[in-house]
């Protein structure tokens, strides 16, 4: 089968210093890889490189068999949900309900149309108690499961998840986990950076790790 | 010499770098005064690719401006004209250099103020008599800038993720667009200024009146040496 995702020979260098070198990497649909390493040692960046935030120095990457260079952001967005380590920074409407209502919205989709997939997603990630407060003054798990929710609205093909787990109590790991099962047996990819082995052994099928800017297999 | 020389030198620099650029209208002048700053980047070692990347996008501006002062400016030759209507005329020409070496000159000013680092900045400020409070919120104001860029670029990288091809907008959803960038920027502002006002509070900011610092700096020979030769190269400037 062909890798939806296909990285090959990546470096990426900042003000001389290489952050990663030389990395290969492939990622199929329907499988969950994890990524883990140290801070500082490159996972994010490695995320926004995969996302076409950030652009190699060296390397090229395939998303779906098409070149990475040739396709902008917002082509990028519907095939690929990428979930920031600050969940901050991707949610800024003034209410939940706009929030998922945005990309819809600047489409010209049908306003009909609009509330139902909205209430199909509220129901979804559990936001009812949360749809009339300020997306700002939600706590850190339902600002992910919103931010979760508004990129499976671009029905992506993938997901890439930068440190979800991080500052979630147990309870909310499980059901993460629960969800993200949910979505990976739907048909989506999942990559998924994570310091929580345990949750990493749980949960993905292959784990992967970035040491001195190298990407190890582990399994 | 990056780091041996003071501050305070620096400051000056930039001030005579960036005063003489925005008096000087004289192309040959500022073109003088920006061989002059690039000089100065070099001894102090500016990264001059990052101040590249930062000017990049005014190169457009650059050529609208000269079409604009083309177009409002009658006096000058015409170098090219559309049915009769005279699009670019030498005088055009040359005061949109003009505009393009000012902003290259204040930009360079910049640039030498961030080869030391914050806190010598801030001592600076602080030993050339310039209250506490105000030198304080100069560098609280600097340092939070990359936080703020970042956090702009993450929503704006965001809002194209979602899907939404912004060139294909139209100026009234761009503006819409910029509205949704700043609000949330502005709500984290002001909830991390209220943070760091309790901190600071709890700190003993203004507890006392006369604060002292550990670190001194103190103006060595190198230092005399730069400032004299600044005095001299501007005070050239000005009879050139
Ligand atoms: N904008 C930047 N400027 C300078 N260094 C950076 C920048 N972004 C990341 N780095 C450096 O790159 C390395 C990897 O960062 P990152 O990918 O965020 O690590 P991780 O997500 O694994 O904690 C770090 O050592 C960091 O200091
Ligand atoms: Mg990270």
């Amino acid at each position: 089968m062909k890798p939806f995702i296909s990285v090959n020979n990546v470096s990426y260098q900042l003000q001389n210093k290489e952050i990663l070198k030389d990395v290969n990497f492939k990622a199929n649909c329907y499988e969950w890889i994890s990524i883990i390493g140290d801070n500082g040692s490159g996972k994010t960046t490695f995320c926004k490189i995969m996302m076409g935030i950030l652009k190699p120095t060296k390397g090229e990457i395939y998303i779906d068999g098409e070149p990475l260079t040739e396709m902008a952001l917002f082509e990028i967005g519907q095939k690929i949900g990428y979930l920031f380590q600050n969940v901050g920074h991707q949610i800024f409407a003034p209410s939940v309900e706009e929030e998922l209502a945005f990309a819809m919205r600047f489409k010209e989709i049908d306003e009909i149309v609009i509330s139902k997939k909205i209430e199909e997603m509220i129901n979804r990630f559990k936001l009812q108690n949360a749809r009339h407060i300020a997306p700002y003054f939600l706590s850190q798990g339902e600002k992910q499961r919103l931010a979760i929710a508004t990129i499976l609205l671009n029905n992506p093909k993938f997901l890439i998840l930068d440190e979800p787990t991080t500052g979630l109590d147990y309870e909310r790991k499980n059901e993460l986990g629960k969800l993200l099962c949910q979505i990976k047996n739907e048909g989506i990819g999942i990559i998924m950076v994570s310091h929580d082995i345990e949750f990493v052994k749980q949960y993905s099928n292959r784990i992967f790790q970035i040491k001195d800017g190298r990407v190890i297999g582990e399994e | 010499m990056k780091s041996s020389v003071d501050p305070r030198i620096k400051i000056f620099i930039a001030l005579c770098l960036s005063t003489s650029g925005v008096l000087f209208t004289r192309v040959d002048k500022l073109l003088v005064i920006l061989i002059i700053g690039v000089i100065y980047g070099l001894c102090f070692n500016v990264q001059y690719f990052s101040v590249y990347k930062r000017i990049r996008r005014y190169l457009q501006l650059f050529i609208v401006i000269i079409i604009i002062q083309s177009i409002f400016n009658h006096d000058g030759q015409a170098v090219l004209t559309i049915n009769g209507f005279a699009l670019l005329t030498d005088e055009g020409i040359i005061r949109g250099i003009s505009y393009l070496f000012r902003i290259y000159i204040i930009v360079l000013s910049g640039a030498i103020l961030t080869t030391s680092n914050m806190r010598d900045i801030l001592q600076a400020f602080i030993q050339l008599k310039l209250p506490y409070d105000i030198a304080f919120m100069v560098a609280i104001g600097i340092k939070f800038m990359p936080l703020l860029v970042e956090e702009i670029q993450n929503i704006f990288t965001s809002i194209q993720l979602r899907g939404i091809d912004i060139n294909m907008l139209s100026i009234k959803k761009r503006i819409e667009i910029v509205s949704y960038l700043f609000m949330p920027v502005i709500m984290n502002t002001l909830v991390r200024a209220k943070k760091l006002a309790i901190s600071v509070d709890a700190r003993g900011f203004r507890a006392y009146n006369k604060r002292t610092s550990l670190r001194q700096l103190r103006i060595k020979h190198i230092d005399e040496v730069v400032f004299f030769v600044t005095i001299v190269v501007f005070s050239g400037c000005i009879y050139f």
